[in-house]
């Protein structure tokens, strides 16, 4: 989650996360050097007294202010082609989850082994223990391994939400009738917290997403506590 | 009667009559185009006087309806959240946790301003269980 005051990205924990933070940062740095030529060339064009009215055409000079914005276009469009695709990367995933948004909370589903799923609600602000944020605190959250390939699937079971967790990258709209996949590999263990995206009712604010990424030994001794709840009724 | 005497030789007309017939081709000189106005001291004060009410409205409404303040953002309690985030190394990165000293169980020097009894009592505390 964020800290107070923050004002860049969550710390990445995927490694497209990062690759999305460094392209942004460097998106951040070319819109820098774009701005500031425009602001010196306003600025000297407006200071002076005299007007420039002996120039008409310069083919010249038209050539270059056409073709320069077009290079540095295709410039900033390398890193966005290159993240479209890795984005979309999944190699085979060990772990499937499903998230399945209702109003106002999300279900998920493992079904690796057998049919387990548990509903993750928010806890009420009279609830809270000291020191528990806000809006963010859950009763049951999400767990994921760690270094792993893991797949999540996101749809509804009534109105449009989305999954998103900030720290992994991840921001799939849960619509009802189709799933969305999206594929995370954690390299960090770690708590993680997210919000429904998408406007989904009174209380789309108040459904959030908690996952809890720890290693991969903690995470199958997890389930297989959750399977035999699940068996023994 | 002017116009008239304008179609005569120039010479005869005095410089009044020059001025007036000046006025009425062209409006105003080159320097008068080019002078200060002074409607900047118009516009500055214009917007004063509208950015003070807006301040004035919204201080009105600001104290006379107090909204409601949730519990979380007393100091204790977010002396309380620090420690919560730092005790599950949130953003180990760049963010909170990263300036933490885990080792010596306080913030580091630049981010003193973070440090509370309670932070540094209780992350110590975990430590020894550890």
């Amino acid at each position: 989650m964020s800290y107070w005051c923050q004002m860049y990205f969550q710390n990445g924990v995927t490694f497209t996360s990062m690759r999305v933070q460094w392209a942004f940062g460097m998106y951040c740095v070319v819109l820098m050097l774009i701005f500031v030529f425009v602001m010196l060339s306003v600025l000297l064009c407006c200071s002076g007294s005299h007007q420039f009215i002996y120039m008409l055409t310069d083919h010249n000079l038209e050539r270059i202010w056409g073709t320069v914005p077009l290079l540095i276009l295709v410039f900033l469009s390398w890193p966005s082609m290159g993240l479209l695709y890795v984005l979309s990367e999944l190699e085979t995933p060990l772990v499937t989850v499903k998230c399945i948004g209702h109003q106002w909370y999300w279900e998920y589903e493992y079904t690796d082994f057998a049919v387990v799923s548990y509903n993750s609600y928010m806890v009420p602000e009279d609830e809270l223990k000291l020191g528990e944020p806000r809006l963010l605190t859950v009763d049951k959250s999400m767990v994921l391994p760690f270094s792993v390939w893991c797949r999540i699937l996101t749809t509804s079971f009534d109105v449009v939400h989305s999954w998103t967790v900030p720290a992994f990258g991840v921001k799939s709209d849960a619509v009802p009738g189709r799933l969305s996949e999206s594929s995370v590999k954690v390299e960090m263990p770690g708590v993680f917290w997210g919000q429904c995206s998408e406007i989904c009712g009174a209380l789309h604010s108040f459904m959030p997403i908690r996952v809890e990424v720890v290693s991969a030994e903690l995470f199958s001794k997890w389930l297989w506590i959750l399977q035999s709840s699940v068996w023994e009724g | 009667k002017l116009r008239e005497k304008e179609k005569g030789d120039w010479k005869l007309l005095s410089l009044e009559d020059k001025k007036t017939l000046y006025r009425a081709s062209f409006n105003s000189t080159l320097e008068e185009v080019r002078a200060p106005s002074g409607d900047w001291k118009r516009c500055i004060g214009d917007n004063a006087i509208l950015m003070a009410l807006m301040f004035l409205g919204v201080s009105v409404i600001g104290f006379a309806d107090p909204q409601y303040e949730p519990k979380t953002v007393t100091n204790e309690w977010v002396d309380a959240q620090t420690e919560y985030l730092i005790k599950r190394r949130v953003q180990p990165v760049d963010g909170i946790a990263s300036w933490y000293d885990y080792e010596n169980n306080k913030f580091k020097p630049t981010w003193s301003i973070f440090t509370t009894k309670e932070t540094s009592k209780s992350v110590k505390t975990l430590s020894e269980k550890e």
